[in-house]
């Protein structure tokens, strides 16, 4: 785990423990600034982006106890509870209430998407495969998988022919999925 | 299964990742997660990604910033508990559950014809929304569709042309696939199908499926 990551679950820790608004005020003044950029590359008004990142603060302020730093970094945690927010936004009435059936917001029953490999392992693998793509490739995965764009979309944005963005997309997630299922094929293979 | 259909599953889990799906095709997508480990480690590895993502993007000022400070401190933790305990069943998947409001054992079926019913929830975000069962052993005619047709097996299993689906597997059908799905003899087969709504009811801004499945 990264020193940063580290410094944050810390931070996350005193929140959930001690109510510490101290540590919470750094999470917010790190977090809350990228969360609202996020949503605005995402093509959000300045202020619906600041009340989605208001939400996901007030998620972290009262739930910080359901953080698990052994399966994610808080900024994945985070993203993800962006990601849910802004899906329930754009499709809910304008209550202003928080949803209380938010997946985020439920214990685990069955093990979550994130929980089969070891958090860090897992995190150490995908930045290794990722810094082993040619950054064409990275940079057309990220438009995907981090902003949502179509294939057709990418290649507008790019100006590369569509066939050049399918093929190097697929090339991309061919690598990233081998590196990630190496186990899983080691199992197999007895 | 997947052979051929790689770039397909792998533009619905950037999409998932992303949060860019109408919200049918992200609850078919959470169900199938819940079920089955086939995408698990690239969607969780991608998740790191986005984490990393969100670290390094430009931050944007929020405006106000004591002001949203104190007012998450006088915040009421009250709407975040979880509501009522829901009555959960085996089969389906929780993710499913919340979206449809039923479990499998309570699903208001309507008999399309011998062998074949269906629970039609109408549009949702450009999508059309259905629940379906299969009789065992059950051959469902051929039938058509204008766009891109995506299903997810709860229970029991389907084959046709492509292979065979079982729990957990998504269908990926274009207009192409010649779509006369058998279930298997065991049980009925259950599963959850997203479809293109008529053109007619959609808004010019939502993506067709085969767009967000860069076919």
């Amino acid at each position: 785990m990264s020193e940063q990551h580290k410094h944050f679950a810390a931070l996350a820790a005193r929140v959930a423990s001690d109510r510490d608004k101290t540590a919470f005020a750094e999470l917010f003044d790190f977090f809350a600034p990228r969360i609202k950029a996020y949503l605005r590359r995402l093509g959000l008004e300045d202020s619906a982006a600041e009340d989605i990142a208001q939400e996901v603060m007030i998620v972290l302020w009262h739930k910080a106890n359901l953080f698990d730093p052994t399966k994610s970094s808080l900024s994945t945690w985070l993203f993800r509870v962006a990601r849910n927010r802004r899906i329930d936004a754009l499709r809910r009435d304008k209550s202003g209430l928080l949803d209380p059936d938010e997946p985020m917001l439920r214990p685990a029953e069955s093990p979550l998407p994130d929980a089969m490999m070891d958090g860090e392992q897992r995190d150490a693998r995908v930045r290794d495969a990722l810094a082993g793509l040619p950054e064409e490739q990275v940079g057309l995965i990220r438009m995907a998988f981090f902003l949502g764009y179509s294939h057709s979309r990418i290649a507008d944005e790019t100006g590369l022919p569509l066939g050049t963005v399918k093929s190097r997309i697929r090339l991309a997630f061919g690598r990233l999925r081998r590196a990630l299922e190496k186990d899983e094929q080691v199992d197999t293979d007895f | 299964m997947y052979q051929g259909q790689f770039s397909s599953l792998d533009a619905l889990v950037s999409g998932y990742v992303a949060g860019s799906l109408p919200k049918p095709v992200h609850v078919l997508m959470d169900a199938h997660l819940e079920l089955s480990p086939d995408n698990r480690a690239i969607v969780g590895g991608l998740e790191v990604a986005a984490g990393d993502a969100l670290e390094h993007i430009a931050p944007e000022a929020i405006s106000g910033r004591d002001a949203a400070l104190a007012s998450i401190f006088a915040s009421d933790p009250a709407p975040l508990s979880a509501g009522d305990a829901v009555r959960r069943c085996g089969t389906m998947p929780r993710a499913l559950q919340d979206f449809v409001g039923h479990t499998a054992d309570d699903i208001p079926w309507k008999t399309k014809m011998p062998g074949f019913r269906e629970f039609d929830m109408d549009d949702v975000d450009g999508c059309h929304v259905s629940m379906f069962w299969i009789k065992p052993g059950r051959t469902v005619p051929a039938h058509t569709h204008d766009g891109m047709e995506l299903s997810l097996i709860i229970q029991g299993a389907f084959s046709d042309e492509r292979g065979r689906f079982g729990r957990g597997d998504i269908s990926i059908a274009d207009p192409s696939v010649d779509h006369r799905p058998t279930a298997e003899n065991t049980v009925p087969c259950i599963g959850f199908a997203v479809t293109d709504a008529p053109l007619r009811l959609t808004g010019s801004l939502r993506q067709r499926l085969g767009d967000i499945l860069s076919i």
